[in-house]
């Protein structure tokens, strides 16, 4: 195995694409088992992983897409009914997928041993197989189309490469007695080389077999690769259908070909009809028998209902699937008033599945120089206005400067934002999993899957994310007949939630389970020596809750598989501190459970207030600061020895910086000032009234860690370069108190 | 003004390091490690760290962690004259602050002694061992053990 690094990286991110998306797709189709949309895209990612894996040579993960292929193209050809142990199936093939590219990730090789599951496959392919088979034998040769190819082939052409009236009746008239109008599929071998080469062969020889009317790659599209292995061609020719076919299977790489003859009588009707159709005006209610009747301004609708009763009744004496294929085509008439747009807007959406779109991927790591670097202009930008030089044009220039930093700092934010989405739509599948796992019934609802969050931010989310809503499931919501006892739904919900507010970004997962159990919380929590039985009663209930974020804290009764697996919420917590914002609990016995997560938009800059503290400056993050006052010493109370303000009827604990910080300083001397300056922060969901020695400014601050020599400093979060190039700690307040 | 200290002709089996002065001992780090040698600008401090972590320090945009060598070997005295001398370790660029930047010199691996087991002095596994050329003493450091290996975050 010989692959350039850069191929496999993209055939990592392409493959985890593909896979997210066929795990959404087959969710999705497990509840529309009818959409025929979805079963396209199913098939269709499913083929690109088979495309991507044969190039790049990873034998097991081919012949593992290719045999979920073949069974995707049965349920596409409607020999298969889609079903719980069908879906069942598809998903454990997409986790085997997963794995065996991990595999690869870690290993550089293949390892998962997928022949069990191989066979199992077999199976659901042989249960099934009642018709014709699906090339299931890929290399045969001499494979004449059957019943099931004319449909497949009909389907497709009416996607890919539909004829407009117009076209349709222009060829019409060209052609002669003994000619023949051909549907033909030609599919290329996976492992082919030279797509592009093979592809103009086809074209090719289509041309030399008849008059080529129209082919899906054109031309262009085939000279700049731009296809998959599929290539569907119109053509009018004299021959046969064998002759045509061994034709086509005669070029080097390819698969497969089948043909079907286009229904020229059927559409002789129309063409008359639309060439009758300027010169033929009798009113629309004059539905007769008459074949050549057309009304003039009802282009298609009542046209095309007359012409599928007429095909109705011409074709009654043939055979079922005949009719059915009729019905078909005719009832695709009847929605395809514009078969051209159609055709466009299938185009451009088959465009978009195949891995064609105007982005580039960019490593986060360059994105993360990007931000430093416009940190650093913005750092020295702040430096040259604060030179204040009293001249027209510099100050112009500081004007312009400004502006300009600021516009590439907000596109470079900008650059780095992703919505979301991006990793709860690996919840669905998740939830569906372990809730048929633990026999509950639940449904995960989704909103706010545009909102956008910092790339490193969002990569991070993940695991804790997963963690909670595990818990939902495992701890929170109820088995139906719990549920059903007290009076609930047997569904049960959980809600998962993203919005903006401000400047930070909000993310809920909410279950309307069992809720917490405060006494059974408590209970744990002292038999584990977290609290004593005084510090219980002094808790209250957000303290309570805030509990299970001690390591090792699970309130299951047994330890599950899968939320008791040692991580705890602990691990939970801990993420999202690091990635600077917060988490709470909100909860009601027997009605539910959130949890809340707030997060900073991005990590890299933020607003902050600058304070003094003993001759220091610092900073503090503005999305942790509720208000600052100055006040006087005489405002300040005590409650039980320690030092209160009251701010609007609520008392709030102050907290001298220094002493928090173990500054070798005097404490207290605060007391002799005439005003103590006070920064009210909420650390958790209480409010604490910071005090430091001087309130100085609010700008906007590049956030730089201490690196991995000073880690985890108590109250320090990281530090920014200030205006004069000298560095200023920025205070972590969360739990200052 | 920064000299910058390049490692520009290898010999095999012979390395150079890079000798510095605290109080009235010299010390010496592996030249491979050392990126630079600055003048001490302004250090902030930083709460809540071991006392012999003077702060930190921005040097081009990058947040550097400032250790001061005295401290760290308990060496006692006054010292004038600082300088710091910037190194990589674990990937890491952490500044030692030292009272004098002395010389390079080449030495060969056979050339270290072990390191005499002396009570009350500094911690034996921060040394590689001792090279002594003519009457002098030089005593190697260990960095990735002195910076990483020994808890450096002391509460209070």
């Amino acid at each position: 195995m010989d692959n350039n690094s850069q191929y496999l990286q993209m055939f990592f991110d392409e493959s985890a694409e593909y896979l997210q998306q066929l795990n959404e797709n087959v969710l999705l189709l497990e509840e529309n088992p009818q959409d025929e949309e979805i079963i396209n895209s199913v098939f269709r990612a499913a083929h690109s992983v088979k495309g991507m894996s044969a190039t790049m040579g990873f034998t097991r993960l081919t012949d593992l897409t290719h045999k979920m292929e073949n069974i995707l193209s049965k349920v596409r050809n409607k020999e298969m009914q889609i079903n719980e142990k069908l879906i069942d199936v598809l998903f454990a093939g997409l986790d085997y997928i997963k794995d065996l590219v991990d595999d690869i990730k870690n290993n550089g090789e293949e390892l998962t041993d997928i022949n069990n599951y191989l066979i199992r496959l077999e199976n659901v392919l042989l249960n099934k197989d009642n018709d014709d088979d699906i090339q299931e034998n890929t290399n045969s040769k001499d494979k004449f189309a059957d019943v099931s190819d004319e449909e497949e082939i009909i389907e497709d052409f009416e996607k890919i490469l539909g004829l407009s009236k117009e076209e349709e009746s222009d060829l019409l008239d060209s052609m002669n007695v003994e000619d023949l109008l051909y549907n033909i599929k030609v599919v290329l071998d996976d492992n082919c080389l030279l797509k592009n080469v093979r592809g103009y062969m086809v074209l090719k020889k289509a041309q030399e077999l008849g008059f080529l009317v129209k082919s899906s790659p054109s031309q262009s599209e085939i000279e700049d690769e731009d296809f998959d292995l599929s290539i569907y061609i119109i053509i009018v020719s004299t021959l046969d259908k064998e002759t045509i076919i061994s034709e086509f299977q005669d070029i080097i790489d390819v698969k497969e070909v089948k043909i079907h003859t286009r229904d020229v009588k059927n559409k002789v009707d129309i063409a008359t009809e639309s060439v009758n159709k300027a010169n033929d005006f009798t009113s629309s209610d004059d539905i007769s028998n008459n074949d050549h009747v057309t009304p003039t301004n009802d282009i298609s609708n009542n046209n095309d209902l007359r012409s599928d009763d007429d095909n109705f009744e011409e074709n009654i004496s043939k055979v079922n699937s005949e009719i059915k294929e009729s019905a078909k085509t005719d009832k695709e008439q009847i929605i395809e008033s514009d078969i051209n747009k159609k055709t466009e807007k299938k185009k451009a959406k088959k465009l978009s599945n195949v891995q064609v779109s105007p982005t580039v991927r960019v490593d986060i790591k360059k994105l993360d120089n990007l931000m430093n670097m416009v940190g650093e202009l913005l750092i020295n930008k702040t430096r040259l206005a604060g030179l204040n030089v009293d001249n027209d044009v510099y100050q112009d220039i500081i004007l312009q400067l400004d502006r300009v930093t600021t516009d590439l700092h907000h596109i470079v934010m900008q650059i780095r934002m992703v919505p979301i989405g991006g990793i709860f739509n690996r919840f669905p599948r998740m939830v569906r999993d372990l809730s048929k796992e633990l026999n509950k019934d639940i449904d995960l609802l989704i909103e706010g899957a545009d909102t956008e969050l910092d790339r490193s931010i969002i990569d991070e989310l993940a695991d804790p994310l997963m963690h909670i809503i595990r818990n939902a499931i495992d701890h929170g919501i109820e088995i139906p007949e719990l549920r059903e006892k007290n009076g609930k739904a047997k569904k049960g919900n959980i809600l998962l939630n993203a919005y903006q507010k401000g400047s930070e970004i909000v993310i809920e997962v909410e279950d309307d389970g069992a809720g917490l159990d405060k006494e059974k919380i408590i209970e744990k929590a002292i038999s584990r020596g977290i609290i004593s039985y005084d510090d219980a009663n002094e808790m209250d209930e957000k303290d309570i809750y805030n509990l299970v974020f001690h390591p090792g804290f699970s309130t299951s009764e047994k330890v599950t598989d899968i939320s008791g697996r040692g991580v705890g919420m602990d691990v939970v917590k801990r993420v999202v501190e690091s990635l600077d914002g917060q988490i709470f609990i909100e909860s009601e016995k027997g009605i539910g459970t959130r949890f809340i997560i707030s997060l900073p938009l991005t990590l890299a800059i933020t607003q902050a207030l600058m304070v003094k503290i003993n001759n220091e400056v610092y900073a503090i993050p503005l999305n942790t600061i509720s208000e600052s006052h100055l006040i006087s010493p005489k405002e300040i109370l005590q409650v039980r020895g320690q030092d209160v303000m009251v701010l609007r009827d609520s008392t709030i604990p102050l907290v001298e910086c220094a002493r928090k910080l173990n500054l070798d300083i005097e404490y207290g001397t605060y007391k002799e000032k005439e005003e103590v300056p006070v920064v009210i922060i909420n650390s958790g969901e209480k409010q604490i009234g910071l005090i430091v020695d001087e309130l100085l400014n609010q700008q906007e601050i590049v956030i730089k860690s201490l690196g991995n020599y000073l880690l985890n400093i108590k109250n320090i979060s990281g530090a920014t370069i200030v205006g004069d190039g000298e560095v200023a700690l920025i205070l972590d307040v969360r739990n200052i108190a | 003004m920064d000299n910058t200290v390049n490692d520009n002709n290898v010999v095999n089996s012979k390395s150079q390091i890079v000798i510095f002065q605290l109080a009235d001992e010299e010390y010496a780090v592996d030249i491979s490690t050392s990126k630079q040698i600055i003048k001490l600008s302004k250090v902030t401090p930083v709460p809540n760290t071991p006392q012999f972590v003077r702060g930190v320090i921005n040097l081009r945009g990058q947040i550097v962690p400032v250790v001061d060598l005295r401290k760290r070997f308990n060496i006692t005295g006054s010292n004038e004259k600082e300088r710091i001398i910037t190194v990589e370790v674990r990937d890491t660029l952490i500044g030692l602050v030292v009272d004098n930047i002395n010389e390079v010199i080449w030495y060969e691996e056979n050339e270290i002694e072990p390191a005499p087991n002396i009570e009350g002095e500094i911690n034996q596994e921060f040394l590689k061992g001792l090279i002594k050329r003519g009457n002098r003493i030089l005593v190697l450091i260990d960095l990735d053990k002195m910076l990483f290996e020994k808890i450096n975050k002391i509460e209070e």
